[in-house]
């Protein structure tokens, strides 16, 4: 297939099954149980039923983000990605870059996939921070969550075995476009996306710790 | 050229990592050691409504305290003002510390709405915006249950039903 025909049929499969998986996610998970679970020693019923309702009549507007979101991401990533060849005196064109990271993007549909089914058939009864704190094959299920502070949530998330197959798949990419071997693929990645990532964990850790009142 | 613009822009990313790592350990290991001074009840000093200062020393009785951070124009505070005047009698074997921004004037005119003013409820006035010096940032309405030896027992953030909080009163804690 055309390559310029293939990004853009790539990336709607990719958001349509994000989409897909969000809305069976918000529909099935998402659950006035899941309300009560979180809030009732907190709140009365008659105000978790108020933001439940909010909740649910506000849900859409998620889902036009969804597309701005994941455009935005790949092309930031597609921009690390330039940065890094530039860094090992290599050139790809920015469009094949961008479908590189556009591929690699599947994987984790994978994880999403899996806190679905495990909150679904397995952890049934949940708060809505089970949910929002679990990811499956992270460095977070290495740890207690009521011991650690929130500080800590988000690195040990981005830490899981998804982001590793994630790196080979962008290595393995820049590989094939460029006919080298991995290892100049690993040093792209390594020299380019790597220090961005480190760089947004440093910067979603510094608004945890401005915003959360608790540590 | 393309080496110049190379190191510039790492030297920047790396400059950004280190000015954000640096300001995430200050905020951390101050939270960390306000969280800890709080577990017993800080020495506070706010003003009352003559706006003369006031600190936790003021504090004679060994009562259990309850305090409440709030903001008299805050919905959330009104319905908690609605909620404790409602279950005075819930208060009545515990100091209720009002604490808010709010001038003498506005605390007056909140109090006399929601049927507080009779309650001997302490009113203090954050005149200096210095509560979070002792409590850490809060949210309005926040809630600091502390036995009668002074440990805290229990905090909310935001609206609290009146049930979550006169469990804490009545436990022997």
């Amino acid at each position: 297939m055309n390559n310029s025909l293939r990004t853009p049929i790539l990336f709607i499969t990719i958001l349509l099954l994000t989409l897909t998986l969000i809305y069976i996610f918000n529909s099935l998970l998402i659950t006035q149980e899941a309300f009560y679970n979180t809030f009732q020693n907190q709140l009365e019923n008659e105000t978790i039923d108020e933001i439940f309702d909010i909740e649910v009549r506000h849900l859409w507007i998620s889902y036009i983000f969804i597309p701005v979101w994941l455009l935005l991401k790949i092309f930031i990533i597609t921009l690390c990605l330039q940065a890094g060849l530039l860094l090992n005196n290599s050139k790809l064109k920015f469009s094949d870059t961008f479908r590189i990271a556009l591929t690699a993007e599947f994987i984790f549909l994978i994880p999403q996939l899996i806190k679905l089914i495990w909150f679904l058939f397995f952890k049934t009864d949940y708060t809505l921070s089970d949910i929002q704190q679990f990811y499956p094959l992270s460095a977070l299920n290495l740890f207690k969550i009521e011991n650690l502070s929130a500080l800590f949530i988000y690195p040990f998330q981005t830490f899981n075995v998804f982001e590793i197959l994630y790196w080979i798949l962008l290595a393995g990419g820049i590989k094939q476009a460029m006919g080298t071997d991995i290892n100049h693929g690993i040093k792209v990645v390594f020299s380019g996306y790597i220090p961005a990532l480190v760089l947004w964990i440093i910067c979603v850790m510094f608004i945890t710790v401005s915003i959360s009142p608790s540590t | 050229m393309k080496n110049k613009l190379i190191i510039a822009i790492g030297l920047l990313t790396f400059s950004i990592g280190i000015f954000l790592a640096y300001n995430i350990i200050k905020k951390y290991n101050s939270k960390k050691a306000i969280a800890l001074q709080k577990q017993t009840l800080p020495n506070f000093l706010l003003y009352n409504q003559e706006e003369k200062p006031f600190s936790a020393k003021d504090l004679k009785e060994d009562k259990p305290i309850c305090i409440f951070y709030y903001n008299a124009e805050c919905e959330h505070c009104q319905y908690e003002a609605k909620q404790i005047s409602k279950n005075i009698n819930a208060f009545k074997n515990t100091l209720v510390i009002m604490v808010s921004t709010n001038t003498p004037k506005e605390t007056t005119a909140f109090a006399k709405t929601y049927k507080l003013d009779a309650a001997g409820f302490i009113w203090l006035y954050d005149k200096d915006y210095s509560f979070y010096k002792w409590f850490g940032k809060a949210v309005t309405p926040s809630v600091y249950i502390y036995n009668a030896q002074h440990r805290l027992i229990k905090e909310y953030a935001g609206e609290v039903k009146i049930d979550a909080l006169i469990k804490y009163l009545d436990d022997d804690q």
